[in-house]
């Protein structure tokens, strides 16, 4: 990753007074936001006005990330590198004032291409000082599928892939260029006031920039904003530093009808230095689940802002201390000409939920730093795109934007429900009536979902479940795609012995007899047991007509530490509030409950829970757990590593597992049974969870979701451990 | 000014043009599209341009009307024409700068399909626009679901880039950006844009001389040339029409996919000097790629009229003017959004020329004078293969392989040409199998002309070409095939006044065979020995050939005219000895008697022979046949004699009465039907007939119908004021 420094010296930062320093600060910020803010009111499309699906951002003329601003921040990295692509495409002398470009070829810098990247440049007397951009969805490109390409085998079968390319010259569309691209879509309309809504972003963004450098003038303008790139490059190597040395590792799964895909990643940590390396990573798929090498930089930069860039700007200093390697033709660095059309949801959030992993480990090893760990968010997908003819007989296609799964838990809390992935922090789930408003639907529900979340010492978010029917559409029949992903692999994980949320799952109900008449009497809730459910493969195709109702559920988040060790006035707290049921809080959480499920019974759990870890090291040697776990055990380190004497122990009851240079699991008590013991949302049919145990206390370590063939993870091995590893030998 | 009133005030000025002038300055006009077209043959690189020539030049009129046609894909004429009308309406004139050049490939605005790009560039002089000029050449492919051309479609937006109307060139700069965002969505990048290069180059080619033109005589006498060569081409189609007797003929076409069949239904009703076509009761639109739109319909049907009606004329608006047209919206031929036609070309519009050459040809056969210029169908079938994969320097590549060349219909004074290929393009060619060769990893088994394959008639259609293919050093051992042909079921290349379809086109793909064993020990070639699994193809798919795959395809041979046992046993003779024909078809279709041994017709046996078959089809003895014409080697006559004094028809051979001419001389006729693979092996339907209409009185045959059995009569022509 680049290393240069703008053409602003940083040093050149130290004429900027500190007022003025952060007064412009501020003011990128307020930029940011006013860009946000002209995007949300007139794009339209609910994925921008309510889903808040975009992003906004500043960059410098070398198309450095001056400011990430709201929305979509694994785009920040690839909006970058769309500011270079097309710095290297046209030379200095084609870059005129109010010019504008769009770009979206994954090859390129982009995701995938429904992202498409409107790009400005800031002229100031006549010269290129920096660049405003953003992105929107557009509902679809084109190509052999309306919205997302299930059924594309090249990339050439998905519609517009735009390299870089002029689409405004000093000011004047071009509008043939404009009709022609628009022309090929399903959408023109609406994508033609998208387009309209992302050049509107960013005249905003550079008429206040302009309105900026004409008051502190250019070259302080340069000074700021490499102080704040400097600073943010400082300040994450500092905490880095923080951190121990060593290599962390995970196992990803990703699910498609045919076959399961595994995503494997090291992630090294050397002093201020954070190297990612996802060898070992399945090769490329056949259909649209591939990214490029640019969603998967972006996809690992979402873990990196979110969790060591908390508090900073997130510009080009977040980027710096990274370095990525992914081999060539695997699902995270296709070749040309996979496709990639659903990159976003599948390969490149798969970089994000790999990382999340492994930087969540290592925060795990500091106090100042663990409360910004968690374990996975919903990771999996149950997106969806509706098409047909709408109430006002139009062609319309519309994303569904159903995601809304929990989030993992934290190290000081549970996890969010219903938050939805962490890709974007401002993401939400659009108004029903939005949803009903644009498309002839009806939702017969949306709600949140007991026993969703990942149990653990602390809950994972749970996830909701929605379904709907189709209402007033003058064919009688919608088409559906769905690019969906976490059917099998449950992959919203837990951590340190959390287990993991529930699988996704969609699903469309038929009615055997009467079909349900929109509209007049009850919804059709009936039609599961009066009729035939038919469950979806994670991606594909699918039709509604009026006999038929849509259902689906996201994952709900991951847990984080032993389920057994959550105060049971907390389980009895979610039982209370529909979150967790009482069979889940007696058998998972082994908590019982007394007096009409009011109370906690004390003595019953603290016996329940005893005879649980028994049954945990039923078999092992020992047999019983010799100790108790300490009550207030920590819930994000239940290995200690002592690097000093080079030896792992339980952190709940001290007892060693082994010198911190092995895994510590060939000495903890591993149990495997199928993910679907955890219950009926678990709908997984190849997927164990394989648990790790303290042999002394019975608490649960680890708990891997994982296919019974594949090894156990050696989650973290000390470089130290390493050495003297490599010494001894 | 509108267009026909800019004409009027041209023609004019033109009338005030030297004869000698207006000599000079036409042929130049010929001259430049002819450069026009060398400069694409010279440039483009791709064989489906300089071999086989699918293309067209063409000279535009300001406000976009032919001003000259010149070769190449004459359907493509008017399309284009419409696509400058198309630039000038999105465009306003102060944009349409000199050195411009514009791209146009939506059907839904002008275009047949997409992969044929119109690309189009103003002519200015002195700053005023004074002209236009465009081509178009076919791109290997332009993105989409499948490689080439699109049979997995069923929307137009899956089918790939579709340009209505896009400034490429401005004031001679290449807009890079844009030029290199629409060929990074296509499969072929290099050779589009060597090909789009091309098609500018001829543009600049056909520019600078019409400028040179310009500079020497001046605009004003230009216009006006080119006002009175339009004014010509008008006037003398509708004195040819004038000549022609009033009516309307009818025709149904059939077109096969692998679900269902579709009908193509004409009535082409002339008046005068005015010639209108109707497809009212064609099929409702496909789901599929095999529709077109109304410029489809439209370029189609002008493939008839300029070929048949228009010859000896320059090819221009003025033989637009005289026809006009209704194709109803929503069916194969005017297809609504966003129905897919990226095989418009060889479905839908085909068949538009296919139904408007059959009543063209009929009106023609009516008339002594205009009789010659008709003829029975030519391939009208396809049996095409577009392979796709990497070839020997391990690169991606899409390539038309042009599987081979139906035959020409039968003419009234001659057979049809053998292996002619379609009427669609005059200049129509077939690449050697050596360039084919060379740009994809294929190895040609066979190429070469079928016995049996054209119409029997008293005038034969030509006949067409059989092929087989292997792949041959493929780095990945397999080429993937997209196919978009028709014909299978039914026998398209019809006849005309009893001559009898050409055979069905074919694709089989034999699987698995011992075709590496055999090229190693330089065993000879054949069918027995390639042994294999062999798999029949529907007219439209996909499918994969690996190392042992052979791919056999056969077009369809052209209609023959007449019946087939009026032709002259001496030229069934030459056929069988020619290898056109085999002895048996020669006996059973013709019924011609051979003496093999002395090479010779049995003249006498064969005379006996045919009065049998005839006694035979109107289920009577010989004996009591009255003596029709003897078979001879002149023209064709039409075989229902229409006189209008006794308001009777009668057959041309014996007089016999037909009926009064308001109803349909089939019902006074003998009616059989048989089914269409009796014709022999190479008609592999399974569901059409020949119903063959016979002369009760003298037996000889009148009209044979490809059809579906359950389908009506055609009634073929009604005089003017009869309803049908």
């Amino acid at each position: 990753m680049s290393t240069t420094l703008p053409r602003a010296l940083t040093e050149s930062s130290g004429i900027v007074d500190p007022v003025t320093y952060e007064i412009v600060r501020h003011r990128l910020w307020i930029i940011c936001d006013e860009m946000a803010q002209t995007l949300i009111r007139t794009a339209g499309s609910p994925s921008v006005t309510e889903a808040n699906d975009f992003i906004v951002a500043l960059f410098t003329a070398e198309g450095d990330i001056a400011l990430g601003g709201w929305g979509g921040n694994r785009h920040l990295s690839c909006t970058a590198q769309a500011v270079k692509g097309i710095l290297a495409r046209f030379p200095a002398t084609a870059i005129h004032e109010d010019d504008m470009f769009l770009l979206n070829d994954p090859y390129v810098a982009a995701i995938h291409q429904q992202d498409v990247y409107v790009l400005s440049p800031v002229h100031w007397q006549g010269k290129l000082v920096a660049w405003t951009a953003n992105f929107t969805h557009l509902p679809d490109i084109g190509g052999i599928d309306p919205g997302w390409s299930p059924r594309a085998t090249d990339v050439r079968q998905e519609g517009l892939r735009i390299p870089g390319m002029k689409i405004v010259a000093r000011g004047v569309l071009r509008e043939d260029v404009w009709n022609t691209f628009l022309n090929m879509t399903r959408e023109p309309e609406m994508n033609a006031l998208q387009w309209r809504a992302q050049m509107a972003a960013n005249h905003t963004g550079k008429a206040k920039l302009r309105a900026l450098l004409a008051k502190v003038g250019v070259e302080t303008y340069d000074a700021i904003v490499a102080r704040m790139i400097a600073h943010s490059e400082q300040a994450l190597r500092a905490r880095l530093r923080q951190l121990p040395d060593g290599t962390w590792r995970t196992r990803e799964y990703f699910d498609t009808q045919d076959r399961m895909y595994t995503v494997a990643l090291a992630m090294t940590k050397d002093r201020d230095q954070l190297t990612f390396d996802f060898a070992g990573t399945s090769e490329q798929a056949g259909s649209y689940i591939n990214c490029t090498y640019w969603g998967t930089r972006g996809g690992l930069f979402v873990a990196v802002c979110n969790m060591l860039g908390h508090g900073l700007a997130w510009n080009e200093g977040l980027l710096r201390p990274l370095s990525v390697t992914v081999p060539e033709g695997t699902l995270l660095n296709c070749r040309f000409p996979a496709p990639v059309s659903m990159g976003t949801m599948a390969a490149s959030r798969l970089a994000t939920v790999a990382a999340w992993s492994t930087v969540s480990s290592m925060l795990a090893m500091s106090e100042s730093l663990a409360d910004e760990l968690s374990a996975q968010w919903q990771s999996g997908s149950s997106g969806a795109t509706l098409c047909g003819v709408n109430r006002d007989r139009r062609e319309f296609v519309l994303q569904l934007l159903a995601d809304s799964g929990g989030a993992g838990a934290r190290r000081f809390a549970d996890g969010v429900s219903s938050s939805g992935a962490t890709s974007n922090p401002l993401h939400s789930i659009p108004n029903i009536e939005t949803l009903e408003r644009n498309a002839p639907i009806r939702y017969v529900f949306r709600r949140q979902l007991a026993d969703s979340g990942g149990p653990g010492h602390r809950r994972g978010g749970v996830t909701t479940e929605t379904a709907f029917t189709i209402h007033k559409a003058p064919r009688g029949v919608l088409a559906g795609e769905l690019h969906g992903s976490g059917f099998e692999p449950a992959m919203s994980h837990g951590l340190f012995g959390g287990l993991p949320g529930c699988n996704t799952c969609c699903e469309v109900w038929s009615a055997s007899d009467a079909p349900p008449a929109p509209g007049d009497g009850e919804p059709p809730l009936a039609a599961a047991e009066s009729g035939s459910v038919r469950r979806l493969p994670p991606q594909g195709l699918f039709e509604l007509d009026a006999t038929t109702m849509y259902y689906c559920r996201s994952n709900g988040g991951g847990g984080l530490g032993d389920p057994l060790l959550r105060p049971p006035g907390q389980v009895l707290a979610d039982v209370q509030a529909g979150l967790v049921s009482p069979g889940q809080a007696r058998t998972v959480y082994g908590v019982v409950l007394g007096d009409g499920q009011h109370v906690v019974d004390t003595a019953g759990t603290a016996a329940l829970r005893h005879a649980l870890r028994v049954a945990r090291l039923d078999g092992a040697a020992g047999g019983s757990p010799t100790t108790a776990p300490a009550a207030a055990t920590e819930v994000a380190k239940p290995v200690r590593y002592d690097l000093q004497r080079g030896v792992a122990a339980c952190a709940a009851c001290g007892r060693e597992l082994g010198p911190v240079r092995e895994n510590w699991k060939a000495r903890a008590v591993e149990h495997a049974a199928p993910l679907g013991d955890l219950g009926t949302l678990m709908t997984s049919t190849l997927f164990v969870l394989r648990s790790y145990s303290c042999p002394g206390c019975g608490v649960l370590l680890d708990a891997e979701m994982t296919l019974p063939q594949d090894p156990p993870i050696h989650g973290y091995s000390p470089t130290e451990s390493l050495r003297l590893a490599e010494d001894s030998r | 000014m509108t267009a026909t009133e800019s004409v009027h005030v041209a023609t004019e000025t033109a009338a005030r043009v030297d004869p000698v002038t207006y000599e000079i300055v036409r042929h130049r006009l010929w001259a430049v599209a002819d450069e026009m077209a060398m400069t694409l043959i010279r440039t483009a690189g791709n064989p489906s341009i300089t071999e086989v020539h699918d293309f067209m030049v063409a000279v535009f009129t300001p406000d976009g009307q032919i001003a000259l046609g010149g070769w190449g894909g004459n359907r493509h004429v008017s399309c284009t024409a419409q696509a400058c009308k198309g630039i000038l309406e999105r465009f306003p004139a102060e944009e349409i700068h000199e050195d411009d050049v514009f791209l146009l490939n939506d059907p839904y605005v002008a275009a047949i399909h997409q992969q044929d790009v119109y690309v189009i560039a103003p002519v200015h002089l002195d700053g005023r626009l004074v002209g236009w000029v465009g081509n178009f050449t076919h791109l290997a492919d332009i993105g989409g679901i499948d490689p080439g051309t699109s049979p997995r479609a069923t929307d137009v937006r899956q089918e790939g880039l579709r340009i209505p109307g896009l400034k490429i060139v401005d004031r001679g700069v290449l807009r890079e950006d844009v030029w290199d965002t629409l060929l990074n969505m296509t499969r072929e990048p290099e050779m589009n844009a060597l090909q789009l290069k091309a098609q500018m180059a001829a543009n600049n080619t056909g520019k600078a001389k019409l400028r040179a033109l310009m500079a020497r005589v001046g605009v004003e006498t230009y216009r006006a040339i080119v006002a009175r060569m339009i004014a010509h081409s008008e006037a003398t189609l509708r004195a040819r029409l004038r000549e022609l007797p009033d009516g309307t003929w009818r025709t149904r076409e059939y077109y096969d996919t692998k679900d269902r069949l579709y009908r193509i239904v004409l009535a082409m009703t002339k008046t005068g000097d005015r010639l209108h076509f109707d497809f009212t009761g064609t099929t409702e639109q496909a789901p599929s790629f095999v529709n077109c739109t109304y410029w489809g319909a439209r370029g189609g049907i002008f493939v008839a009229v300029s070929s048949m009606l228009g010859y000896g004329l320059p090819w221009n608006q003025g033989l637009l003017r005289p026809l006009s047209l209704t194709v109803p919206e929503g069916t194969l031929l005017n297809c609504r959004f966003p129905a897919p036609m990226s095989a418009g070309t060889i479905a839908a519009s085909r068949f538009a020329t296919v139904a408007s050459w059959s009543t063209v040809s009929t009106m023609l056969a009516m008339s002594e004078r205009f009789g010659d210029e008709m003829s029975a169908i030519w391939t009208a079938g396809s049996s095409g293969v577009r392979v796709s994969g990497r070839n020997r320097d391990n690169r991606y590549f899409v390539l038309t392989p042009f599987a081979g060349a139906g035959g020409g219909g039968a003419r009234r004074f001659a057979d049809g040409v053998e292996a002619s290929g379609t009427p669609n393009n005059p200049l129509h060619s077939i690449p050697n199998i050596e360039t084919l060769e060379r740009n994809a990893p294929l190895l040609y088994l066979i190429r070469r002309q079928m016995a049996d394959s054209g119409g029997p008639g008293q005038h034969r259609g030509g006949v067409s070409t059989e092929i087989a293919f292997a792949i041959h050093r493929a780095p990945e051992g397999v080429i993937h095939c997209i196919y978009s042909g028709s014909g299978r079921e039914p026998a398209q290349s019809h006849g005309l006044l009893g001559g009898l379809p050409g055979c069905n086109t074919y694709m089989e793909l034999h699987a698995d065979t011992g075709l590496r064993e055999a090229l190693r020990d330089g065993t000879p070639l054949d069918a027995e020995s390639l042994g294999g699994e062999v798999r029949g193809l529907p007219p439209q798919g996909l499918f994969d050939m690996d190392e042992r795959a052979v791919l056999y395809a056969r077009s369809d041979g052209g209609g023959g005219l007449g019946d087939p046992l009026l032709r002259a046993p001496e030229a069934v003779l030459r056929d069988v000895q020619a290898g056109l024909l085999t002895p048996r078809q020669a006996e059973e279709r013709y019924g011609v008697v051979l003496d093999v041994a002395r090479a010779a017709v049995d003249g006498a046996a064969t005379r006996e022979r045919r009065r049998e078959l005839r006694a035979a089809r109107i289920g009577k003895r010989a004996a009591d046949l009255p003596p029709a014409g003897d078979a001879a080697e002149g023209s064709v006559a039409f075989p229902v004699a229409i006189d209008g004094a006794t308001d009777a028809a009668r057959c041309a051979a014996c007089g016999g009465a037909l009926g009064p001419l308001h109803e349909n001389w089939k019902q006074q006729a003998v009616e059989r039907s048989e089914p269409l693979a009796a014709l022999g092996e190479l008609w592999t339907s399974t569901m059409f007939v020949l119903r063959s209409y016979y002369c009760p009185r003298c037996g000889v045959l009148l009209e044979a119908e490809m059809t579906l059995p359950e389908d009506p009569p055609v009634h073929s022509y009604t005089p003017p004021g009869v309803q049908q």
